[in-house]
């Protein structure tokens, strides 16, 4: 049964809610606005909403002075390689932990938790070595490679709860129909968790978007994704305003689409299923 | 070769080891080690399926042992000798930390945030979840306000400087000051202190979408009837979400509350982008930052103290798990 309440509460409550929505929402809206402006538009007094020129010159501008396109096939490369290879490695072995459970299974997926919540500052050294000794530095490669380590815990972690949803008997089933392990993965398992792989997979390609402190430290010219060429506008010296948030417009514009359709798979991933 | 094509390849190459491990160890068990016929036929299948997890758990249990034991131990041993790392120092790394004012600042603000910071996105989380429930035109409201949290904490520094930033034409801050009527412009993250503050409004902005939606799933979760009985019983509006609707989602709030806390310990980006880790902002990681790759073994020695500092959270969230497993 609903509750009534009254029409003046609900009004006041709407209001501040929207008022606080869009507060919160207020820098980016700015930014995304400011990067329309011209340089001298973007520092008027008073500010200009929508009574400006709207021009493209600073994007153009910015593509030309450090190939934002270079740094958006590099992060299209290095998060959605991470996230193919993470997928592949975690489908077999959320696949062992939900169906083929064993007393140590819960003590593997507790370990798995536990290397996601150590600090990345913790192991930054011993990596970097490794990737001096095998010439890592600044590949794509290397990042692929890390970036999947980082994110495996929370791929197979996601997985093994999709999974727990399929009901073993369907499995056991195929089983008994003569499916062999691979057609019972390849044909009866994954087509199941199919929403489950495909919110495991933006999840993850989102995370792997954003990391930072690993590409920051771990490439310089060749292999830096977006994160890489955001930090690069950073530096307070020559700020231009409305290349600035060009820049920023360019660098958050294809997670932001991302993001808004995957709400639920983020908080899934990132409270690992405790939250469904 | 052009980028695209060594990425492909890369990947390429990856996913084909994969699938041929997964393929080959399985053919291996099933055919060669043992084989589904024969007189023991029954015996080796049983066998074969006691051994199968483990071979499909082991990429991931290797990779996550690289990724993990190896460089502990190596963190570790590194930060027990000196800067070239030739001459074996046992804990002259640490001593030299304990005595350095710049690391007290470090540990002094690190404290602030992990007390800040989480407590501060769980309560506006909350709020706006109350806020927003049953609200027309709710689910829009709150994918505005969950957005900062898909963007990459650079990403949301760099529009933060926008706020802060020291022109009144440019920066929010300074804009309202003006209009209040102060004449010079200020750089709010070179105020003592309080920079460290503005700073932690950065994180508290992007955390508190993920804390309300949560939260606001919760909320939902409370069941009508605790609440009508209240009600009748003559509770107010704020009675009814204190002493009915909190205590019943305190579980969910704890989980906030400690995911963002080991957040919190690990965040590194805001700092070195808006910052730096100048005029009295440093937390750990960025201290040990300005450390890497200059004297290995004092960014060692600092990552080891925050390794152990994360340590007692960490096992405290998984002791939360286990039981709710």
């Amino acid at each position: 049964m609903a509750r009534a309440v009254t029409t003046n509460r609900k009004i006041i409550t709407t209001a501040v809610a929207w008022t606080i929505a869009l507060i919160l929402f207020f820098p980016i809206f700015w930014t995304i606005l400011t990067s329309f402006k011209t340089e001298a538009q973007a520092i008027n007094d008073p500010p200009l909403f929508f009574n400006f020129d709207w021009t493209l010159e600073n994007y153009a501008v910015v593509q030309e002075r450090s190939d934002y396109m270079k740094f958006l096939w590099n992060s299209i490369i290095i998060a959605g390689g991470s996230t193919i290879l993470g997928i592949l490695i975690a489908i077999p072995a959320a696949w062992s932990m939900a169906f083929v459970p064993s007393v140590r299974t819960k003590d593997i997926l507790l370990w798995m938790l536990s290397t996601k919540m150590l600090p990345a500052v913790g192991v930054l050294y011993p990596i970097s070595l490794i990737f001096v000794e095998f010439n890592l530095l600044d590949t794509r490669l290397g990042l692929i490679v890390v970036l999947m380590l980082i994110n495996l815990p929370i791929i197979v972690w996601m997985l093994y709860t999709y999974f727990r949803e399929i009901p073993g008997e369907i499995l056991e089933a195929a089983r008994m129909d003569g499916a062999t392990l691979r057609d019972e993965i390849l044909y009866v398992l994954t087509p199941m968790a199919v929403p489950g792989i495909a919110s495991t997979l933006l999840l993850n390609f989102i995370l792997a978007w954003n990391e930072a402190f690993w590409t920051l430290n771990l490439t310089a010219a060749n292999a830096a994704p977006l994160t890489a060429f955001i930090a690069s506008y950073s530096s307070p010296e020559g700020l231009f305003f409305a290349k600035l948030s060009a820049a920023s417009t360019m660098a958050i514009a294809p997670i932001l689409i991302l993001g808004w359709f995957s709400q639920k798979q983020l908080v899934r991933g990132l409270t690992f299923g405790a939250v469904k | 070769m052009s980028p695209l094509l060594q990425g492909a390849l890369t990947i390429f190459i990856g996913v084909g080891g994969c699938v041929a491990y997964f393929w080959a160890s399985n053919v291996v068990l099933d055919k060669v080690l043992f084989p589904a016929r024969g007189p023991n036929a029954g015996r080796n299948i049983n066998r074969a399926n006691l051994i199968r997890p483990w071979l499909f758990l082991l990429p991931a249990l290797l990779a996550l042992g690289l990724y993990l034991v190896y460089p502990v131990f190596g963190s570790f041993s590194r930060s027990l000798y000196n800067r070239t790392g030739a001459e074996f120092i046992g804990f002259g790394n640490y001593r030299i930390m304990l005595g350095d004012p710049e690391f007290r600042t470090a540990l002094t603000n690190n404290l602030l945030w992990v007390l800040i910071v989480p407590a501060a996105s769980t309560f506006f989380g909350l709020l706006i979840a109350q806020l927003t429930d049953r609200l027309r035109w709710g689910t829009v409201a709150k994918s505005i306000i969950f957005m900062p949290m898909a963007i990459s904490f650079v990403g949301a520094a760099l529009i933060w400087k926008f706020v802060y930033a020291n022109n009144p034409d440019i920066g929010l801050i300074n804009a309202i000051l003006v209009a209040f009527g102060t004449e010079a412009s200020i750089d709010v993250l070179q105020i003592p202190f309080w920079n460290n503050l503005f700073l932690m409004v950065i994180l508290i902005w992007i955390q508190t979408g993920f804390a309300m939606v949560i939260l606001s799933a919760a909320l939902r979760g409370v069941p009508e009837e605790t609440i009508e009985a209240a009600i009748l019983d003559g509770a107010g509006p704020a009675r009814v979400f204190f002493s009915i609707k909190v205590p019943q989602i305190m579980p969910t709030i704890v989980v906030v509350w400690t995911t963002i806390t080991i957040l919190v310990l690990k965040v590194f980006d805001i700092v070195y982008t808006m910052t730096g880790g100048n005029f009295g902002t440093q937390i750990l990681p960025s201290y040990m930052m300005s450390y890497m790759f200059r004297d290995d073994g004092r960014a060692t020695a600092v990552a080891f103290v925050i390794m152990l500092i994360v340590l007692p959270v960490m096992v405290w969230n998984i002791r939360q798990a286990r039981k709710e497993m």
